[in-house]
C-alpha cells in the first residue's frame, strides 16, 4: 500500500509542481541564447482557434517559459553525449573547439545566385569588383573531422563557386586560414572568424586591390572581452568549452577616426567600434553592429577618394574595420534586409571598388543575389 | 493534443485528474465527456463536429435497435444507417483523394482531388462507434440509454485518437460502474511513464536514424546502411505505437477502466500469423469479430476461407492508409498468412524457437520497406540495396551511424523483447523490499528525462496519427 502511494505521490509533486513552479515565476521576454522574444500569451478568439494559432501558441508559450527550461536543455545535450551523439543541435564539440556542422545545401539556388552576380559584374565593368568566400572553421577542419560522414568539403565548393565566377576577380583565402588553423582564427563558440582570421584576409584583399597592408606589428590588439560565448554556445548550451576573447586591432599610429551611420534609422555611431554590445551576450555585434540594409563607415581622415561597396553577411563586420583604414568610404549592404526604397539609395557610380563578402554556409542560402539587377548606374 | 507533450502533461492531464478525482461518482462521466471533445477540438477545432455527429447517430441508431428488437427491417436499417455515416465520414475524408487519383488514371478522366485533411484519429473513433452499434445488433450487449454515458466511452481522450480500439462491449460494464482505487492508479502511473519513454527516449531517437538514411540515395547506400536504417524504423514503429497505446492503457487504468492490451512483444512471434495476434491486436480483434466471423472465418472450407482472407489482409492495409504501398502490404502479409495456414504451417512448427522467431522478424522488416517507402520502385530497390545492390558492404556513412545510434539500437532491441521484464521479476522475487521502493524513484528519473527530451523537442511526430 505504501509503494503504491509513493509512486503516486511523486508522480502528482511532478505533473502539479512543474506547471505551478512555471505559473508563479515571472516570465523573460527575450532569451539572450535563443536570440529571440520569448512567446506571449495568444489571443483566444473564434478565428484564432480555428486556424488553431490560438493552440499552437500556448503550446509555444508553455514551452518558451517552463520553468528551468535551459536547464533540461543542457541535461538533455549531456545525455546525447552518453549515448554516443556526436553532434548535438547541429554543432560538434572536439578539443575545446565547436564547429557548426554543415552538409547539405540547395545547389539550384546557389547555380542561380552565381549566375545573377555573374551578370551583375558583367554589367558593370568599369568598376573592380572582387570576392571573398570564406570557410567556416569546419572547412579548415576537415584532417580532424575525418570520423563524420556527409561533410561538405568547403574548399572544393570555393573553388567551384569561384570557377564559375568568371566576370570578377575571386580572392583566395582558404590557403591563409588552412594555413594558420591552428592559430586563433575562428571562435571556439561561435560560428564567425575572430578578428585574427579576418585580418588574414584582409591582406590577401590588399594584395589584389594593390594597397599596402599594415602589418600586425603596426596594430596594438586590445583585448576587450575574455567572456564571449557565441551562436555555437546557444545551440548547445555547453559551457565546458572556453569562453572566447575579442580582440579589437588598433593601428598604434595614425588610427584614423570613424563615423558610422546606419542608413535608413538615422543612427549615427561616432566610433568604430560599438563597445556597447560588449556588456551584451552577442558580443561580436560590437563590430559594427547586427545585420542592417545601409551601414556607411566613413574615414573623418582619408580623402583619398577610394570609396569600397562591401555587399555581405555578417562575416564582414570583422573584416571591415582593417579595410575602413584604407578608404575613404565604405558602404556594408546586407541583401537581405533590402526594400525598395533602401535600394534606391545606392548608386554604384559613387564606388571605386565592389567587394561581395560571404561565408560559404550563408552565401549557399542566400535568396537576394537577384536584386542585383536594381542596382542601377546612373 | 499529443500525450507526449508539455500542454497535456502539464496542463490538460493534471487539471483533468484534479476535477475527475474530486467530483462525484455521478458526474465523472460528465467530465469526460466535456474533456475528452475540449481534447479532440484543440486538435481539430472544425472537425470536432464529425465526432459529435457520430455520437448522435450512433446513439439514436443505438436506441432505435433497442426500441425495435421484433422488427428486423427496421433495425436493420438503423444499423446501416450508422455503418454508412461512419464509413461516408471515413471515406471521404481518408480515401476520396485516392479513389479520384485512380478512377482518374483509370478512365482518364480529370475530376479534381479536392484534398481534404484527415481528421485526427478518424480512423480509430469510427471503428469504435461502429463496435457499439453491431455488437448491439448482434444482440451481444445492452443499449447504453443515457446519452452522456454513451458520449463518454467515444470521447474517452485516453484512446480517442490512437487507440487502443476499444469496443464498447470491452468497457460497458465499467462505463456505469467501475472502482477507482490506489492500486490501479499506481499500474496505471508505471505504465504511463513506460509508454512516455518508449515514445520519447527510443522511438523519436531512433527514429533520426530511418529520417537520415531516407534521404539518402538508395543505389548509393551500403549494405550496413539500408538495414541499419530499416531496422531503425522497425523500432521506431514499435515504440512509437506501443509507447503510445501504454500511455492510453496506463491513463485508463487511472480513470478506472480495463482497456484490451494492443502489443505483446510482437517481434518474439514464431510465425507471421503468430505476429498478428501480437501486434495491434485491438484491430485484428475488430475485423475478425466484425468482418471475419461474420463471412464464415475458417468454417465454410478451403475456398471461402481463403477468400476471407483476402479480404481481411485487402482491408487491413486499406485501413493503414490510401495508398497502394498499404494495401500491398496487406496482401504481403494476406499472402505469408495463407501459406503458413495452408503449407509450411506443420514445418514451421518443427524448427526450432530461434529459427522461427529470425525467420518471422526478417518478413516483418521487409515489409516495413513496403510500408514506409515511397514508391513500390523504391521499397524494392532499397530491399535490393539491403542485399547488397548498393555500394558496398559497409562505408563512412554506416559507421558514423553506427556510432552514433549502437547504444539505442541495442536498448531497443533488448527493450522490444521480455528480457527487462523476466529480470525485474526476479529481483522482485529475491529482494522484495528493496526494489519495491526503488521503482519509483526510477520511474520518476525516467520521467524527468523525457521531461528533458521534450523540452528540447524539435522532433515529436507520431507516426499513427494519420489513422
Amino acid at each position: 500500500m505504501k509503494k503504491n502511494l509513493l509512486m503516486i505521490i511523486l508522480f502528482f509533486i511532478i505533473i502539479i509542481g512543474l506547471p505551478i513552479a512555471t505559473i508563479i515565476l515571472p516570465d523573460e521576454k527575450f532569451s539572450e541564447n535563443e536570440n529571440r522574444f520569448l512567446a506571449e500569451i495568444p489571443k483566444a478568439d473564434l478565428i484564432s482557434i480555428q486556424n488553431e494559432k490560438f493552440m499552437n501558441g500556448v503550446e509555444a508559450y508553455i514551452s518558451d517559459h517552463f520553468v528551468g527550461r535551459e536547464k533540461w536543455i543542457q541535461s538533455k545535450n549531456k545525455i546525447d553525449l552518453l549515448l554516443g551523439k556526436t553532434e548535438i543541435a547541429g554543432v560538434i564539440t572536439q578539443n575545446n573547439q565547436m564547429i557548426e556542422v554543415w552538409k547539405e545545401y540547395d545547389s539550384e539556388l546557389l547555380e542561380r545566385s552565381l549566375v545573377d552576380i555573374n551578370n551583375f559584374a558583367k554589367n558593370n565593368p568599369e568598376i573592380n569588383v572582387s570576392f571573398i568566400l570564406s570557410p567556416t572553421v569546419q572547412g579548415v577542419s576537415m584532417d580532424k573531422l575525418s570520423s563524420y560522414a556527409g561533410l561538405i568539403n568547403q574548399e572544393e565548393f570555393i573553388k567551384n563557386c569561384y570557377k564559375e565566377l568568371e566576370n570578377l576577380a575571386t580572392i583566395d583565402i582558404f590557403t591563409a586560414l588552412k594555413a594558420n588553423s591552428d592559430n586563433y582564427i575562428f571562435y571556439k563558440t561561435d560560428h564567425h572568424w575572430t578578428s585574427g582570421g579576418a585580418y588574414l584576409a584582409y591582406v590577401q584583399y590588399c594584395d589584389y586591390a594593390g594597397i599596402d597592408p599594415y602589418q600586425e606589428e603596426e596594430f596594438y590588439i586590445e583585448d576587450v572581452s575574455d567572456s564571449f560565448r557565441g551562436t555555437l554556445f546557444s545551440k548547445t548550451l555547453n559551457s565546458e568549452v572556453d569562453s572566447d576573447v575579442i580582440k579589437y586591432y588598433i593601428l598604434k599610429e595614425n588610427e584614423p577616426e570613424v563615423e558610422v551611420e546606419i542608413v535608413g534609422k538615422n543612427i549615427v555611431h561616432e566610433e568604430l567600434y560599438f563597445r556597447e554590445y560588449l556588456e551584451k551576450k552577442d558580443k561580436y555585434s560590437s563590430f559594427l553592429g547586427t545585420n542592417e540594409a545601409i551601414v556607411n563607415i566613413k574615414s573623418k581622415v582619408n580623402s583619398n577618394g577610394k570609396s569600397l561597396l562591401i555587399i555581405k553577411d555578417s562575416y564582414a563586420h570583422a573584416l571591415v574595420p582593417f579595410l575602413s583604414k584604407q578608404y575613404e568610404n565604405i558602404t556594408m549592404i546586407d541583401l537581405r534586409y533590402m526594400n525598395p526604397r533602401s535600394i534606391k539609395e545606392i548608386d554604384i557610380s559613387n564606388y571605386t571598388d565592389i567587394l561581395f563578402m560571404y561565408n560559404v554556409i550563408t552565401f549557399a542560402g542566400e535568396k537576394s543575389f537577384f536584386i542585383l539587377d536594381e542596382f542601377k548606374d546612373n | 493534443m499529443v500525450f507526449s507533450s508539455l500542454i497535456f502533461l502539464f496542463v490538460f492531464f493534471p487539471v483533468f485528474l484534479i476535477i475527475y478525482y474530486l467530483c462525484p461518482k455521478s458526474l465523472k462521466n460528465l467530465v469526460i465527456m466535456i474533456s475528452g471533445i475540449i481534447f479532440y477540438a484543440w486538435g481539430e477545432p472544425i472537425y470536432v463536429v464529425l465526432i459529435m455527429i457520430s455520437i448522435v447517430v450512433d446513439y439514436i441508431a443505438g436506441r432505435v435497435i433497442h426500441k425495435l428488437d421484433d422488427k428486423k427491417i427496421a433495425r436493420t436499417i438503423a444499423l446501416i444507417v450508422s455503418i454508412s455515416y461512419n464509413l461516408s465520414i471515413l471515406g471521404v475524408f481518408k480515401y476520396s483523394g485516392f479513389l479520384i487519383n485512380n478512377f482518374n488514371d483509370i478512365f482518364g478522366t480529370t475530376i479534381t482531388n479536392p484534398n481534404l485533411p484527415l481528421p485526427i484519429g478518424i480512423s480509430f473513433f469510427t471503428f469504435q462507434s461502429m463496435s457499439y452499434t453491431i455488437d448491439l445488433y448482434m444482440r451481444k450487449i445492452q443499449v447504453q440509454k443515457n446519452p452522456i454515458t454513451y458520449a463518454a466511452y467515444v470521447t474517452l481522450f485516453p484512446q480517442i485518437v490512437a487507440g487502443p480500439i476499444v469496443r464498447y462491449r470491452d468497457i460497458a460494464l465499467e462505463l456505469v460502474d467501475r472502482k477507482i482505487d490506489l492500486t490501479k492508479i499506481n499500474e496505471g502511473i508505471l505504465q504511463f511513464i513506460n509508454g512516455l519513454a518508449k515514445k520519447v527516449l527510443i522511438a523519436n531517437n531512433i527514429g533520426m536514424l530511418w529520417t537520415t538514411v531516407k534521404t539518402m540515395e538508395i543505389a548509393e547506400m551500403s549494405v550496413l546502411t539500408a538495414w541499419l536504417g530499416i531496422l531503425a524504423f522497425t523500432f521506431q514503429i514499435f515504440f512509437d505505437f506501443s509507447g503510445y497505446s501504454d500511455m492510453a492503457i496506463g491513463m485508463g487504468k487511472m480513470l478506472g477502466f480495463h482497456f484490451p492490451m494492443n502489443f505483446n512483444y510482437p517481434y518474439l512471434s514464431k510465425s507471421v500469423s503468430e505476429f498478428w495476434r501480437r501486434w495491434h491486436m485491438t484491430l485484428g480483434n475488430w475485423f475478425k469479430s466484425y468482418v471475419y466471423f461474420p463471412l464464415g472465418g475458417s468454417r465454410k472450407g478451403t475456398a471461402r476461407t481463403v477468400r476471407n482472407l483476402i479480404i481481411i489482409w485487402f482491408l487491413t492495409g486499406m485501413w493503414h492508409g490510401a495508398s497502394w504501398n498499404f494495401i500491398i502490404w496487406g496482401m504481403y502479409f494476406g499472402a505469408i498468412i495463407i501459406f503458413e495456414k495452408f503449407f509450411f504451417g506443420k514445418i514451421l512448427e518443427k524448427i526450432p524457437s530461434i529459427f522461427r522467431i529470425i525467420y518471422t522478424f526478417l518478413i516483418v522488416v521487409l515489409g516495413w520497406v513496403l510500408f514506409d517507402t515511397n514508391s513500390l520502385n523504391q521499397a524494392f530497390g532499397f530491399i535490393g540495396t539491403m542485399f547488397g545492390g548498393g555500394e558496398g558492404l559497409a562505408d563512412g556513412t554506416s559507421f558514423y551511424l553506427l556510432k552514433n545510434y549502437a547504444i539505442i539500437l541495442a536498448v531497443a532491441m533488448f527493450a522490444s523483447t521480455n528480457i527487462f521484464d523476466k529480470l525485474w521479476k526476479k529481483l522482485m522475487i529475491k529482494f522484495p523490499g528493496v526494489t519495491g521502493w526503488i521503482l519509483p524513484f526510477v520511474k520518476i528519473v525516467i520521467m524527468l528525462v523525457c521531461i528533458a527530451f521534450l523540452v528540447n523537442a524539435t522532433y515529436n511526430p507520431f507516426l499513427y496519427f494519420n489513422f
